[in-house]
């Protein structure tokens, strides 16, 4: 029976996703399809002698490799913290789990370092997902635009009494990560090719943030006040809650140096109007 | 046909030899600038515009005409067109001005589903008519026209009932698009399938292809015999340059992109084979002047 478009469309990717086989009937076979040529005639010439599951396995072939591929270019440092083979497993696991949904391959992969959280067989390196975080943070800092910096004029005009209200927007780019695990020494210990230096992964968590400057992506290790004033400035608080988070987190924090050298390198690039 | 009114004065892409640019040649085309005529890039990876990729195209844009080529519009699909999608080439299109834009004669999604690769229609009626009224939804949308590229593929559908060639040949009319012709995958295709790459050739009205496709491609050997893949990492093979001198002898020169997608070699390696196409340009110019 021919199929209309949808149904054929559906049952080629349920073939790929889920290797179901209601695909089949509709594929031609190509093994002896002029019925009167022998398998020795068809020998040495391409595109003879192959049945519809070898066929559509090339298709099953190239989504997996292209998906695995781009999840292997955005998580560098997972994969070679489990190795290539436990690193395809745990993508074609993934991909199968949570299919593209956008023809933009740099949307795929944003929700592998929950999967990684919550993935069994990876169940042991505690510190994964939250490496997986810094890449994904990394890819998107990537992609971001790179605005132009915060009028000082602006923030000089504005009577000191104020201040406590200010709320400011962040560098888009901007991407804070705190972990219980130590993911900024283990990201720095795997940028070079060739043995990394042994890392205790029990001598405490980091504060990082992931931010774009001009053409290149940094990494940051910030100390618990920075982290803390930034973080709260990120979720829109006031300047005022955000000062009391960075003293809480460390009480010899020295505001105003840290407000200069946030607007100073772009993490902070404007006042959100009130 | 759409007006191009969009277009404000996009430098246009010349009968040349041009390379496909990726990220990793940005720094030596910009430090070496060779002589070729054009660049393509992905579409979908400049979406984001101003991105660290994004400058690079901006910076690359001022010494070369740069066109657009896309693979993930899905125009193939019945899914409704992903305008999200659009949206985001449109913007780009206003920001680089590109001399063509291209996509694919395929699917890429059913159901929300994206498979990332581009999937072969079955060449029917229904078929026809869904593509071409997709083509100028999407026409109407960016206010440009279209180049639409023909795939390799690996499997026929048995209730195809329209040659491809017939099928690209009729698209191009119904939908009011341009052809991107791609001679490799006409030669995968026409290996893997069994077909005459000549009789492809002969069916494409000349005025409508606007652009050609070379590329390097991988045989796969299996216990039943091979099989040629579209792999986009090798030289382009004789057999296809032959094919490619055919073509330019039946349309006359084109603008003619060198793709070379993964193990990306020097960007030496891709510019002599735009010269190398350049060549074959100027020696079917000359042999056309002499008959």
């Amino acid at each position: 029976m021919t199929p209309g478009l949808r149904e054929l469309q559906q049952a080629f990717a349920r073939a790929v996703f889920e290797d179901d086989a209601a695909l089949y009937p509709h594929i031609r076979d190509c093994r002896f399809d002029d019925g009167n040529e022998s398998r020795a005639a068809v020998q040495g010439r391409t595109g003879c002698g192959f049945g519809v599951e070898r066929l559509v396995n090339v298709y099953q072939h190239n989504t997996s490799a292209n998906l695995t591929d781009a999840l292997a270019a955005v998580y560098p440092v997972v994969k070679r913290l489990v190795g290539d083979g436990f690193f395809d497993f745990s993508a074609d696991r993934y991909w199968h789990a949570h299919p593209p949904i956008s023809g933009n391959i740099h949307d795929f992969g944003d929700s592998f370092p929950d999967f990684l959280a919550g993935f069994e067989p990876a169940r042991t390196l505690a510190y994964l997902p939250d490496v997986a975080r810094l890449e994904w943070a990394w890819h998107r800092a990537f992609h971001a635009p790179d605005p132009e910096p915060m009028d000082r004029q602006q923030l000089a005009d504005i009577d000191p009494a104020e201040y406590g209200n200010l709320r400011f927007r962040l560098h888009p780019s901007v991407c804070l990560i705190k972990s219980v695990w130590p993911v900024l020494r283990i990201w720095e210990a795997h940028q070079q090719p060739g043995e990394p230096n042994l890392i205790d992964i029990d001598q405490g968590g980091e504060t990082t943030m992931v931010i774009r400057r001009g053409l290149e992506v940094v990494v940051e290790r910030l100390p618990p006040g920075e982290y803390a004033f930034l973080e709260s400035l990120a979720r829109s608080e006031p300047m005022a809650s955000a000062c009391e988070a960075a003293l809480i987190a460390d009480m010899t924090t020295d505001i105003p140096a840290l407000l200069n050298r946030a607007v100073e390198q772009k993490t902070l690039v404007g006042l959100v109007r009130l | 046909m759409p007006a191009e009114a969009n277009a404000r004065v996009a430098p246009p892409i010349p009968p040349r030899g041009g390379i496909g640019l990726r990220a990793g040649h940005y720094r030596a085309l910009l430090d070496t600038r060779p002589d070729i005529g054009w660049v393509e890039v992905h579409s979908e990876n400049y979406f984001e515009l101003d991105s660290i990729p994004f400058h690079y195209l901006e910076r690359a844009r001022t010494h070369y005409p740069v066109s657009l080529h896309g693979v993930g519009l899905s125009l193939g699909s019945t899914d409704p067109l992903n305008l999200d999608h659009l949206q985001q080439l449109k913007a780009l299109i206003g920001r680089i001005e590109p001399g063509l834009v291209s996509e694919h004669l395929c699917w890429c999604s059913v159901s929300g589903r994206y498979l990332n690769d581009l999937l072969p229609l079955p060449y029917t009626e229904e078929a026809l008519h869904h593509v071409a009224s997709r083509i100028r939804e999407a026409q109407d949308f960016i206010g440009r026209r279209l180049l639409i590229e023909n795939l390799s593929s690996y499997v026929q559908y048995r209730h195809s009932t329209i040659p491809e060639w017939e099928f690209l040949a009729a698209l191009v009319k119904l939908a009011d698009c341009d052809i991107l012709l791609d001679v490799n995958n006409i030669y995968v295709s026409s290996r893997n399938h069994n077909y005459d790459p000549h009789a492809y050739l002969a069916a494409m009205p000349r005025e409508r292809v606007r652009e050609i496709h070379l590329a390097g491609h991988s045989v796969r050997e299996f216990p039943e015999g091979a099989f040629l893949i579209d792999t986009h990492n090798a030289p382009v093979c004789e057999d296809v340059w032959a094919l490619y001198r055919e073509t330019i002898g039946r349309l006359g020169a084109r603008p003619t992109l060198i793709e070379w997608d993964s193990e990306l070699p020097a960007l030496s390696v891709l510019v002599d084979e735009a010269d190398r196409a350049d060549r074959i340009m100027k020696e079917a110019a000359r042999d056309s002047r002499a008959a």
